[in-house]
């Protein structure tokens, strides 16, 4: 599904529709990620100071139980959600934060099914570990995205 | 509810993958936090400054990314007229670089935008238009000219954040520059590309800029990036997009 941007839409929740329909159009229709921009909207059409959803993103495939890292920079004084979407609905996945030296630093996540969040606000600049993983199962081998908005 | 997250992790020991596919951030997000120290000058970032185009795709590619760095900053100075500019510049290196076709409706975007002051949204159709460019490589099966891209958008966002600092120096600000890692990543993805894909002197003053920044880019003993290296990074940030520039 390609939606074009025809012109600046004036509303916040236009805004965010013509934005996913955007990234959407961009490669490939991924379930995973259609997952996860499900759980970012209601932090996306924030009446005041909504997060700015990145267009790039993360995917792959996670087995039953399995964990991965993403090394990611994050900047001081940003306030940043992180979204995890599984493609298979009967997955259940949790996202964490860690900081460089291994230290949980979730300001507070959510956990619901094939859909996960976490919330940080760096303390410093520099680089974060962002913890993924299937939690429940079995589903088998399933693909996941993540994605990620700042203020 | 799944199981709790511990609260700590070893990450020397644990046997797990670390994914190797590096998101680069956008200027916008370093600018965000900026921000957040009160009122920039970021209409002294605004170079209006022209590309030269020539046959060498991949500093086309390395442009584009510059360029795309260059409307973040317009957008932060609110420049209309600079926005624009950039939209125009946008399409004419997507024709260079054979990707017009899946950008010129975010650079009309970007266009129209900046005639309605609707920043939040141009800068949206920024990222878009970055991340769409990238995307396309990547089908077109041009990874290093998408990795081009990323790497001048980067060095772009640097260029004004260091030059921003380095004209009113405050630690809080300069410590945005604490990158390590992120440098380390980008200098070796520069480095797996093959040489053929890259040519002329502006690429060896890129590798080299690269390294030079490794030692700047990284907190002191006191916690710190010094106003010392935070002036050279600007010094290598600002030598290389002038160099990038033809100008």
């Amino acid at each position: 599904m390609v939606m074009k941007v025809k012109s600046i839409p004036a509303r916040p929740l236009l805004l965010l529709l013509v934005f996913i329909g955007a990234g959407w159009g961009l490669a490939f229709i991924h379930e995973g990620k259609d997952a996860a921009i499900g759980a970012a909207l209601p932090k996306l059409d924030l009446k005041k100071n909504p997060y700015v959803l990145r267009e790039a993103w993360w995917h792959g495939e996670l087995k039953d139980g399995e964990m991965k890292l993403i090394k990611h920079q994050l900047f001081q004084r940003n306030d940043y959600w992180f979204w995890m979407g599984a493609s298979n609905p009967d997955a259940t996945v949790s996202i964490h934060i860690y900081d460089d030296e291994g230290n949980l630093v979730d300001e507070e996540s959510f956990e619901k099914g094939h859909v996960a969040g976490a919330r940080v606000v760096p303390k410093a600049s520099g680089a974060y570990y962002i913890r993924i993983k299937v939690t429940g199962g079995p589903v088998g081998p399933t693909g996941w995205a993540v994605i990620y908005g700042f203020r | 509810m799944g199981e709790s997250a511990p609260k700590k992790i070893n990450l020397n020991q644990l046997k797990v993958e670390v994914i190797q596919d590096v998101v680069i951030p956008i200027p916008q997000e370093i600018f965000a936090s900026l921000d957040k120290l009160g009122q920039q000058s970021w209409r002294s970032q605004v170079t209006g400054t022209k590309v030269k185009l020539d046959t060498n795709r991949a500093r086309t590619a390395l442009l584009f990314g510059m360029v795309v760095a260059d409307g973040f900053i317009a957008v932060q100075a609110e420049d209309r007229d600079e926005v624009k500019r950039v939209g125009r510049q946008v399409l004419e290196l997507a024709g260079a670089l054979g990707v017009k076709s899946a950008v010129n409706e975010h650079a009309l975007s970007i266009i129209e935008g900046a005639n309605a002051g609707e920043w939040r949204a141009v800068k949206h159709e920024l990222d878009s238009t970055r991340e769409t460019v990238i995307q396309t490589m990547e089908e077109m099966r041009d990874q290093d000219f998408a990795t081009l891209v990323s790497i001048g958008g980067w060095l772009g966002g640097t260029r004004a954040l260091a030059s921003l600092m380095d004209a009113n120096y405050k630690e809080e600000g300069a410590e945005l520059l604490h990158q390590p890692e992120l440098l380390a990543d980008i200098i070796r993805r520069y480095r797996e590309m093959p040489a053929k894909s890259h040519p002329g002197p502006l690429f060896d003053q890129v590798e080299e800029t690269l390294v030079n920044l490794k030692p700047l880019m990284k907190k002191g003993a006191n916690g710190n990036i010094s106003k010392n290296s935070v002036t050279k990074v600007k010094q290598l940030t600002g030598a290389l997009s002038k160099a990038a520039y033809g100008n």
